[in-house]
């Protein structure tokens, strides 16, 4: 039987050569599961980009090397937050960043001794930029224990998309944009914002947030295209983001899509 | 009556001209700015002729790798000698990263020796925008009928490492190549990478 691990970020601890970051590892246990955990801590101010950078920056890489008997069966990149300057909007992740893996091994404890390299290849930003490049070498065995997020993440929960949802919804192709039709079934109301995060860069304009009516049982949210859109893909792949307020804190609750394009 | 007639007609082309945007296969929008001499440059004054513009903010990470390793001024050599018309164009605000006096451009440019044909400074940002320019690095070139025929970045990789130039299929080139053999730009839309532009 295989034994599940998920891995987040970080038992050593890794300084940038600018110390604004440092990326550390972390083994996540509890009665259900086991993971490894990467998890960059920043410098007040800085972030660091999403898988899709948006308008600026690079997206963030994450690599690994693994011993023979490990491989990873999925990673989980939490909800980023937008960042706006001048019209320009980017993605990621501010203060700090925690990324979840799931690992497959036949026996853990067969590779505890064995050497795992994680390398991250990402930019963080403030005013300006400065590259993010850190390689972490360690032995499963070593690595810290937590039984609780909130025992390294600082804010209350983190925040990871919902996947395989029910929610119903169509895209489609029109002149300038891509509308995208999502039935009210099943998905949270009084929210007050909608935004589309797209997986792929250059085809959608980035934007904080999208333009939508509700018309009979449907949301139609306005996704335009970018200036310089470089195709159309088949699919239509991201994060819808619905902001919502509660108890005069704004929440996101963000459910991850992918839908064919009708064109 | 006459007067206010003109001044008002100024002032519809003034705002047409910079509600412009610009578009892969369309005419390229003209502008004029001064270079770090004080010499203004309209892009018309060069019609006729094939132009690159390149976004530039020295300080950038992403600007930094391709002058220090030296690509882009190779590039710049290269297909000004022949007869290329290579316009690095600063959006950088008054206060940002990137935004130097004319001094400290000219001292950096010779530094480097860049081989661009004029540095030019856009501090308002109106001709950054009316691009649609997002980071340094972010090429265009447009070619002898003043058509934008490729926007995006100058290369495949997306890193701040040197030593990936080399492995890297770099996109102005290519263009540059078949816009000069009369050839259509096969690919004319990437997504750029590099700092934001500091507007």
């Amino acid at each position: 039987m295989k034994f599940i691990l998920i891995i987040i970020l970080s038992f050593t601890k890794i300084l940038s050569p600018q110390s604004k970051a440092v990326a550390e590892i972390f083994l996540f246990q509890n009665q259900e599961k086991s993971q490894i955990i990467l998890k960059v801590n920043l410098e007040k101010g800085w972030h660091l980009y999403w898988r899709n950078s948006g308008d600026a920056g690079i997206p963030t890489e994450i690599k690994w090397e693994l011993p023979e008997g490990i491989s990873i069966s999925n990673s989980l990149w939490p909800v980023p937050k937008a960042f706006e300057s001048e019209g320009l909007v980017s993605y990621g992740y501010e203060n700090e960043a925690i990324f979840l893996f799931d690992f497959i091994t036949n026996d853990v404890n067969d590779i505890s001794k064995e050497t795992v390299s994680c390398k991250i290849n990402s930019l963080i930003c403030k005013e300006v930029c400065i590259p993010f490049d850190t390689m972490i070498v360690f032995n499963l065995s070593d690595i810290k224990t937590i039984k609780n997020f909130s025992e390294i993440f600082h804010h209350n929960e983190i925040n990871f998309p919902i996947n395989n949802s029910s929610i119903k919804l169509n895209a489609s192709l029109q002149s300038d944009k891509i509308l995208l039709e999502v039935i009210k079934d099943n998905l949270i109301e009084n929210f007050n914002k909608i935004s589309f995060f797209p997986y792929e860069n250059g085809v959608i304009k980035n934007a904080m947030y999208n333009n939508f009516v509700i018309k009979d049982n449907k949301y139609l949210i306005d996704l335009y295209l970018d200036q310089f859109k470089t195709h159309i893909p088949p699919k239509l792949e991201g994060l819808l983001i619905l902001t919502f307020e509660e108890n005069k804190i704004l929440n996101k609750k963000a459910y991850e899509i992918s839908v064919d394009l009708i064109q | 009556m006459k007067t206010i007639s003109i001044l008002f007609l100024s002032f519809l082309i003034m705002n047409f001209a910079f509600a412009q945007s610009a578009e892969i296969n369309a005419k390229a929008p003209n502008f004029s700015l001064k270079d770090s001499n004080g010499k203004e440059h309209s892009l018309s004054d060069f019609e006729g002729k094939t132009v690159v513009l390149e976004w530039i903010n020295y300080d950038c990470p992403f600007v930094k790798k391709h002058y220090d390793s030296g690509n882009m001024q190779s590039l710049q050599e290269k297909y000004t000698q022949k007869g290329v018309i290579w316009l690095a164009i600063c959006s950088s605000a008054k206060g940002k990263q990137g935004h130097f006096s004319n001094d400290e451009i000219n001292k950096r440019s010779k530094e480097h020796n860049a081989k661009f044909t004029a540095y030019l400074i856009d501090e308002d940002g109106k001709v950054g925008k009316m691009y649609g320019a997002k980071t340094t690095p972010h090429m265009y070139v447009i070619n002898s009928k003043g058509n934008l025929v490729y926007a995006g970045a100058i290369d495949d990789i997306k890193s701040t490492d040197k030593d990936d130039i080399k492995k890297a299929k770099n996109y102005v080139a290519k263009a540059l190549d078949e816009v000069l053999s009369d050839k259509e730009v096969t690919t004319k839309t990437t997504t750029p990478y590099g700092c934001s532009v500091k507007y």
